[in-house]
């Protein structure tokens, strides 16, 4: 049976690398996956994804558990990519997939899926991506938080220092512009 | 007036019971909330979508004891590049160089009556032909050597002779002294050793300093190189890119035209 992250981070306290190393495996990809979201570079994610790790694991000791260790981690990375965004002075990048490898879409695809549905997917995935990069910061991160990582509410609102009635506005405004920008890009969703 | 507030809410299946049933009966009523939802389910479709692509680290936290902090983030690199730090690279690389540049320059270290002589390059000297062809003889039994050319006849032999007693007597007065300025500098070899060694390390220093130079211009044609492969690279998948979204978009026209075609047959 596997240890909850609550004991994970006691016994690394005590100093048991062993024992952060596992909260690594367990949290790198869903951080990976934050931070290439948020500011939408593979080799830039990775690094952020590095830091954040490095970063709690020095401030580990100062970690009192008042908040969910995810959370914690959550909120080092997302004050990491803010760091990024305002260092390149820039948006995030929509990063164009590496082309679209119709072999490769064919092994992903469902038994029911032809090869057009395929490549209509990957087609909305470029402009979701291009839709999220437009979003204003705290639009997107709000949307990044609920969807894909499954935050409550108040969860995101304590991650980011704001009312809860404000982390929903943000999701609403969000959503919203989302729509109006892949129904202008994605009109073949409907054929 | 709707409450956009709730709309999220019950997108998210965050209401508790009594305001979702509210909620549901004002869906009833209102249209533009109706529509807005469904807009709103269908935009989370498609974010579903949206996928990181999968990374390729395996970085963990390791103890360095002899390092000032006390971990460090390690990442999973292929075992060749593991040892293969930029100071090992560049110790390797300075002592190939300067092994082969001390093989090409031949560096010779010469004492003659001049005192101690270092100098590097390409000797000139070319090889003996057989007529070059010298054989070594004593003279005087002083144990003095001197060459001679193979097959000079005896007249030859006996000018030289008459040379060099001429020669030994003009100079026996001055050779006495020479030999004592020789012994006065032999009996200095640990300066001359200083000096040997000092012109060796400025050599050494000047080596490594061109060295240097040379991997720093090395690396920066590496790294021209590699932003122009990756501007390439860039390009073709741009271009592959923009050539199956047409080609997609081609398939679907056909695709309506077959089955707006089928509906009417």
């Amino acid at each position: 049976m596997s240890s909850t992250d609550e004991e994970l981070v006691a016994r690394s306290q005590g100093g048991d690398m062993d024992s952060f190393n596992q909260l690594v495996m367990r949290w790198e990809r869903p951080i990976y996956a934050l931070a290439y979201r948020t500011i939408g570079r593979e080799e830039d994610a990775r690094d952020v994804c590095q830091e954040t790790f490095l970063r709690a694991f020095r401030a580990l000791k100062g970690f009192k558990g008042q908040a969910k260790f995810s959370s914690w981690l959550y909120r080092i990375a997302l004050n990491l990519c803010r760091d990024w965004i305002r260092r390149e002075r820039r948006q995030p990048i929509a990063q164009a997939p590496e082309g679209i490898d119709l072999v490769e879409l064919a092994s992903e695809a469902t038994p029911t899926e032809t090869i057009e549905d395929l490549v209509a997917r990957q087609e909305i995935s470029q402009a979701v991506a291009r839709a999220m990069a437009m979003l204003p910061e705290d639009q997107r991160t709000a949307i990044i938080l609920k969807e894909y990582h499954g935050l409550t509410f108040q969860e995101i609102a304590d991650m980011l220092d704001c009312p809860l009635s404000t982390v929903k506005t943000r999701l609403y405004q969000g959503l919203s512009v989302l729509r109006r920008q892949l129904d202008r890009n994605g009109g073949y969703k409907h054929v | 007036m709707c409450n956009k507030d709730d709309l999220v809410s019950y997108l998210y299946d965050d209401l508790d019971a009594p305001a979702r049933g509210a909620f549901e009966r004002h869906l009833h009523a209102c249209t533009e909330c109706r529509d807005e939802l469904q807009a709103m389910r269908g935009v989370r479709a498609d974010l579903l979508t949206w996928s990181p692509p999968e990374p390729d680290f395996a970085f963990r936290i390791v103890n360095e004891p002899r390092a000032a902090q006390a971990s460090v983030l390690r990442p999973n690199v292929p075992s060749w590049r593991a040892w293969f730090t930029p100071a090992a690279g560049f110790a390797a690389a300075a002592v190939l160089v300067l092994a082969a540049a001390a093989g090409l320059a031949r560096v010779e270290v010469r004492k003659d009556t001049d005192g101690f002589t270092v100098r590097t390059g390409v000797s000139s000297v070319s090889a003996p032909t057989s007529a070059d062809a010298l054989a070594r003889v004593s003279y005087g039994g002083q144990g003095r050597d001197v060459n001679l050319p193979v097959g000079a006849d005896a007249a030859a032999w006996a000018s030289i002779e008459r040379r060099i007693a001429a020669l030994e007597a003009t100079t026996r007065d001055n050779g006495l002294r020479n030999t004592s300025t020789l012994s006065a500098r032999g009996s200095n070899n640990d300066e001359v050793l200083k000096v040997v060694r000092e012109l060796l390390a400025q050599s050494e220093t000047r080596q490594k300093g061109e060295l240097a130079l040379r991997i720093r211009d090395v690396i920066r044609d590496l790294d021209l190189k590699r932003a122009a492969d990756l501007n390439g690279v860039r390009q073709t998948v741009g271009r592959i890119d923009a050539s199956v979204t047409e080609e997609a978009a081609a398939h679907r026209e056909l695709m309506n035209y077959l089955l707006k075609d089928s509906k009417q047959k």
